[in-house]
């Protein structure tokens, strides 16, 4: 199911008002549509919105304006409750006196009323089976058609094993066909149901993998294990909308970069539709269909992660996405050519002349003796495949600058000073002031 | 060892202390032991250099005295009675205060009120409360407790007058005791309600939990440190209820002409030491040690097996 945000903004009032200028824009005019089982990763710096924007779509908090939509629903004023929505927390909120079992058992029993339908369904069912196994063995004719309508009557009459099962139709076949009388041998109601709870439960745990661990309690449990239990807890109603709030901040490198990979998985393997907040740039993009980049409560860019990192909408996005991080030079655009200090970059034909940041992927630097850019050397790192090269320039606004380039160049590489030429798809100009893009 | 070396200090840091317990706890407790079973034991007496025969004679006496046994069943009645509601009133209380924003400091200072007044005076405007006799002047006038019922059609109930019903007088002990016990339950819990993380309510409802199984299996077992505590120490100050009675009845114990009708166990302690009967009132106060004993056992063990800490 697709999620519609339309103008969402939250603004948390000031604590006193006489200052009611100090209230906090925590989500700004948020616009976007999350296709159907679709990952949106919601990336942004700590305190951006991320949290407030995740809550809101759960319902836990209410929009100061604009609206939600689930599918054609507009679910803005909906309770949290009717929204059919899963949240794992940022600290995962595990009930500390339940084991992992009641965890997860403990939002399937909140829907007895419609579990209770599908057992009343699965009922029907093997009472139709067995009447229509009961007519081929008596030799009743037009058994098939029989058994396609049982009446809802023999499950409810079937309530109890023992109980006398014989329904106004195989009532009437007992006077044609005299001896034998069906009787649905059916196990009891509340049972089923909590079969049903716990076979899905069980489910919901194979999927992430702790079906060994639901007898302990939270605090028997590693961060990576506890997170998982959250997850399971959040897909076992079978959510409409599965909501993260940075379930992976409490792992270490390793266990993060495997669970992230299971979070893929599991909803591959579901197709919800999942939010996914992370500050963690290289999380988003590892895992995301889409990404939205936030900063300070407004979007700041929206698309799929390669588009995003290819073309960034202004210096924020630019610096935020990539590691090791985008390189940035005070600039200037002269006479339709961009310069970097003293030396010319490209030609920039239609821009009016300006100071200008210019942002330089660090695989965007090819060796070159000829090249424009010339830097003084610092240092060369040589990490198998890749080196990285890191010099200094006058004009970047970081102390060194980081590039990367094929390790069977490093040969070339001498002396004090180093020249490049750049890709011309990874050098981005952006606006001074507004910081937008202008190239 | 470098601690033995210096253990001589700690124990002089100790001392005052420790010779302030051996001479005001333990030795009265020894004492206590030995007086229980020193028959008709009277220190007046014991000063007159008289001897006394031991054995259990002064607990064979008391357990038979029928003042004794209307004592300890008002004390188990009470308690029985005021901890388990006070304790529920008082989580309910706490659960709704929690649950207000506005006027929350305000009630809570107001809830906590009793906590800091003296229980003999309110005990006294209970007994002005649930008095017959609302102005001596006009012998028609009643009580306000039965001017409010009056307006319900209820007659005039006598509560504590002369001739007043022993379950009128529970009635009035028990919701006394019971508003006496709200404010320190009250703060307790409440205070164990705002340290639950509000994350675990908010889970609970996306994950679409009802208000009532929200309480009990959120709630409720949060709590249950707090809960255990407060059931703990109620039941053990219930057995020593006494200052209750006295506020409402005076010393008499009683509504007039039925002296000592709502005594307590610790009444009958006070009783056999004004008689000078020491012997009498140090065995009835190991029996009611004994039970206190047993009693805060059994809430142990319970709250072992319930209890989340
Ligand atoms: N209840 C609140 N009252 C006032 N301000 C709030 C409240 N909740 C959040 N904020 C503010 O709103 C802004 C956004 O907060 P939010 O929790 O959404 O950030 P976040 O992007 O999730 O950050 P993090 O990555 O650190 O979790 C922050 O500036 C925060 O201080
Ligand atoms: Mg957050």
């Amino acid at each position: 199911m697709k999620v519609v945000l339309q103008n969402l903004t939250k603004i948390f009032p000031s604590r006193n008002k006489k200052t009611p200028e100090e209230q906090v824009v925590a989500v700004n005019d948020f616009t976007f549509e999350i296709p159907d089982g679709k990952l949106v990763g919601l990336l942004g710096p700590s305190g951006c919105g991320k949290s407030t924007t995740l809550y809101m779509i759960c319902g836990l908090q209410k929009p100061t304006g604009g609206s939600i939509f689930f599918g054609e629903d507009d679910v803005t004023h909906l309770e949290p409750e009717h929204r059919g929505v899963g949240l794992v927390f940022q600290n995962y909120a595990l009930y500390p006196h339940m084991t992992v079992k009641q965890n997860i058992l403990f939002p399937l029993q909140n829907m007895k009323k419609e579990l209770m339908k599908e057992v009343d369904e699965r009922r029907e069912a093997m009472a139709a089976e067995q009447l229509a196994a009961f007519n081929a063995a008596n030799g009743i004719e037009d058994a098939a058609a029989d058994a396609a309508k049982v009446p809802v009557e023999v499950a409810a009459a079937a309530e109890n094993v023992a109980a006398e099962g014989i329904t106004a139709e195989n009532a009437a076949e007992v006077t044609v066909a005299k001896p034998p009388v069906f009787r649905p041998k059916l196990p009891a109601r509340q049972k089923m149901l909590k079969e049903l709870m716990l076979d899905r439960a069980y489910m919901a745990a194979r999927l992430v993998q702790i079906d060994n661990l639901m007898d302990r309690k939270p605090s028997e449990l590693s961060g990576g294990q506890q997170q998982r239990v959250a997850i399971a807890r959040a897909l076992v109603k079978m959510p409409r909308v599965l909501l993260l709030d940075e379930p992976l901040s409490n792992l270490d490198a390793r266990l993060r970069l495997q669970t992230r990979e299971e979070i893929r998985r599991i909803q591959r393997e579901t197709g919800i539709t999942t939010v996914f907040v992370t500050h963690d740039q290289e999380e988003a993009m590892s895992i995301s269909d889409l990404i939205v980049v936030m900063k300070l409560g407004v979007v700041q860019q929206t698309g799929k992660p390669q588009d995003i990192y290819d073309n960034p909408a202004n210096l924020f996005v630019a610096k935020f996405l990539g590691t090791p991080p985008i390189n940035v030079f005070d600039g200037e655009v002269k006479n339709g050519a961009l310069y970097v200090g003293e030396d010319c970059l490209m030609k920039l034909p239609g821009i009016a002349d300006q100071p200008v940041h210019v942002g330089i992927r660090p695989e965007g630097f090819v060796l070159d003796k000829n090249g424009p850019l010339h830097m003084e050397l610092v240092n060369v790192e040589v990490m198998g495949r890749d080196m990285s090269v890191i010099s200094k320039n006058a004009a970047a606004q970081t102390p060194t600058v980081r590039s990367i380039i094929d390790s069977d160049l490093r040969s070339e590489i001498g002396g004090e000073t180093v020249s490049f030429s750049i890709k011309p798809n990874k050098i981005f100009v952006f606006h001074k002031e507004t910081e937008e893009r202008l190239y | 060892m470098e601690g033995s070396k210096h253990s001589w200090k700690a124990w002089l840091y100790l001392l005052p202390v420790i010779i302030l317990t051996l001479v005001f706890t333990v030795w009265p407790i020894i004492n206590t032991i030995r007086i229980a079973f020193l028959k008709d034991y009277s220190m007046i007496g014991a000063m007159g250099g008289k001897t006394y025969e031991f054995g259990f004679a002064n607990f064979s006496k008391v357990v038979t005295y029928k003042r004794f046994t209307t004592c300890l069943k008002n004390t188990v009645l009470l308690c029985v009675l005021t901890v388990p509601i006070s304790t529920m009133l008082a989580l309910l209380i706490a659960v709704c205060l929690n649950a207000i924003k506005p006027l929350q400091r305000l009630l809570q200072t107001i809830f906590f009120l009793p906590y800091v007044t003296n229980s003999i005076a309110i005990g006294m405007v209970f007994a002005a409360m649930f008095n017959m006799i609302g102005k001596p002047s006009s012998p028609d006038s009643v009580g306000i407790i039965n001017n409010f019922l009056g307006i319900f059609g209820v007659a005039p109930i006598n509560w504590i007058n002369v001739g007043s019903e022993y379950w009128a007088n529970l009635t009035v002990m028990v919701i006394y005791i019971v508003w006496n016990a709200l404010p320190f339950k009250i703060l307790v819990l409440l205070g164990g309600l705002q340290g639950v993380n509000k994350q675990y309510y908010e889970a609970a409802k996306v994950d679409g939990t009802s208000r009532v199984r929200t309480f009990w299996r959120i709630t409720v077992p949060m709590l249950s440190p707090m809960l255990a505590y407060v059931l703990i120490t109620g039941f053990i100050g219930g057995f020593k209820e006494y200052s209750s009675v006295v506020g409402v009845f005076g010393e008499n114990m009683g509504p007039a002409g039925q002296k000592g009708a709502l005594n307590t166990m610790v009444g009958f302690i006070y009783d056999s030491l004004s008689q000078n009967n020491q012997g009498r009132a140090s065995a009835a106060a190991l029996i009611l040690f004994g039970i206190i004993l047993v009693v805060t056992m059994i809430n142990l063990y319970v709250s072992k097996k319930k209890v989340h800490y």
